[in-house]
């Protein structure tokens, strides 16, 4: 099976398809996300106790999910790189570190900004709050450890080997909210249903999809600045960065 | 079919991922007690805590309990449906503060009052009636 899936993820058939698609879905994830902020803002009908601050949630919740899933991405990739030493991942794992980073800042930026009108503070040290700072963190850490090695194959391997240690972390911030008291609400969206009302609830799958759009972008040109440099092509970076 | 040695890898990571699932599982269940941000009233109750020491207490405000007292001074029940506990506070409340919602409040015990020093506002949708997110 592997043989298979393999030969769709060629290196030069990874950088066409990422020279070919990145502009495009640039474009629509603008387009969309103008889209979709407008009607969150503008549209959606305000809280019946939050009132406006809550349309934070709209960037928050999509922003939350993407750190989430990122993260999961990164431990994937990590274990296919060690398992099957496919290049491959281990560029889609350095790829994909960055974006998670600045996903799992504008989730702890946006709930503090939320948290002051709403709980009456920035900051408080509950389970959610503080394994999603960890989680922070363990981005940072990626991203510094990437450049702290000589050989590549070393630094993949040991990023590889991170990355999957680090998602142990990811199951605790989905439970926290269950497992201990903290000021953090519970899940809104669960299988049961969705506590959000079916009116608002529109705006979240909206923002979420251009935010796709947007980080697709970004991850498919972090995809061939790493391929680029892992075949030191610089002529050929030359020109993508001067268009 | 997949290789052995790779094979092997997979169950080298497995092994590795569940001790560390299971390491991660035992610490957090030692440091139970430190993650949880407050205590409810039962616990309060049950743990015996000493007058004047610094903990947070989290609950609902119970219906037909606060009161607004002169000097923004304010006194309210909270309870979790077992116990409950007053609570006197100086100070401006948050504005999602309501009978009927969650609330962490940061204090101490004295005279089997609690005396709180900051009032934060929680969302709970499992036994708020009013939740967080409805529209009308």
């Amino acid at each position: 099976m592997y043989k298979y899936i393999a030969k769709y993820f060629l290196i030069s058939k990874v950088f066409k398809f990422c020279s070919l698609t990145a502009f495009p879905a640039l474009l629509i994830g603008l387009v969309a996300f103008t889209i979709s902020a407008y009607f969150v803002i503008f549209e959606l009908p305000a809280d019946a106790e939050q009132y406006e601050i809550y349309r934070i949630l709209f960037i928050h919740v999509p922003s939350a999910i993407l750190s989430e899933l990122i993260y999961i991405f990164l431990a994937v990739n990590g274990f296919i790189f060690l398992v099957w030493r496919t290049k491959i991942a281990a560029i889609f794992l350095n790829s994909a570190i960055s974006i998670g980073l600045v996903y799992t800042a504008i989730v702890l930026a946006s709930g503090s900004i939320w948290g002051k009108p709403t709980w009456g503070t920035y900051w408080v040290w509950d389970a959610r709050i503080t394994s999603t700072f960890i989680l922070l963190i363990q981005y940072i850490g990626l991203i510094a450890l990437r450049s702290s090695f000589n050989s590549r194959q070393t630094a993949d391997q040991i990023l590889s080997i991170v990355a999957i240690i680090g998602a142990v972390n990811i199951p605790i911030i989905k439970f926290s909210v269950n497992w201990w008291n903290t000021l953090h609400q519970n899940a809104s969206i669960t299988t049961s249903g969705s506590a959000i009302d079916s009116e608002m609830l529109i705006g979240l799958p909206m923002m979420l999809l251009s935010l796709l759009f947007i980080s697709f972008f970004i991850f498919a040109r972090n995809i061939q600045f790493e391929i680029l440099n892992r075949t030191g092509k610089t002529a050929m970076m030359r020109e993508i960065i001067n268009g | 079919m997949i290789r052995k040695n790779r094979l092997n890898r997979i169950y080298l990571i497995a092994f590795f991922l569940l001790s560390l699932g299971a390491i991660t599982f035992f610490v957090l269940r030692a440091l139970e007690n430190n993650i949880d941000l407050y205590l409810t009233p039962t616990e309060v109750k049950a743990q015996q805590i000493q007058e004047l020491e610094d903990f947070k207490l989290g609950g609902m405000v119970k219906e037909n309990s606060v009161e607004m007292l002169e000097e923004l001074n304010v006194s309210f029940v909270v309870t979790d449906f077992e116990n409950e506990i007053s609570v006197i506070y100086k100070g401006v409340l948050p504005n999602l503060f309501k009978e009927n919602s969650g609330v962490v409040a940061s204090g101490f015990l004295e005279e089997n009052k609690f005396i709180a020093y900051e009032i934060l506002a929680k969302h709970d949708e499992n036994y708020m009636p009013v939740k967080l997110e409805v529209s009308d």
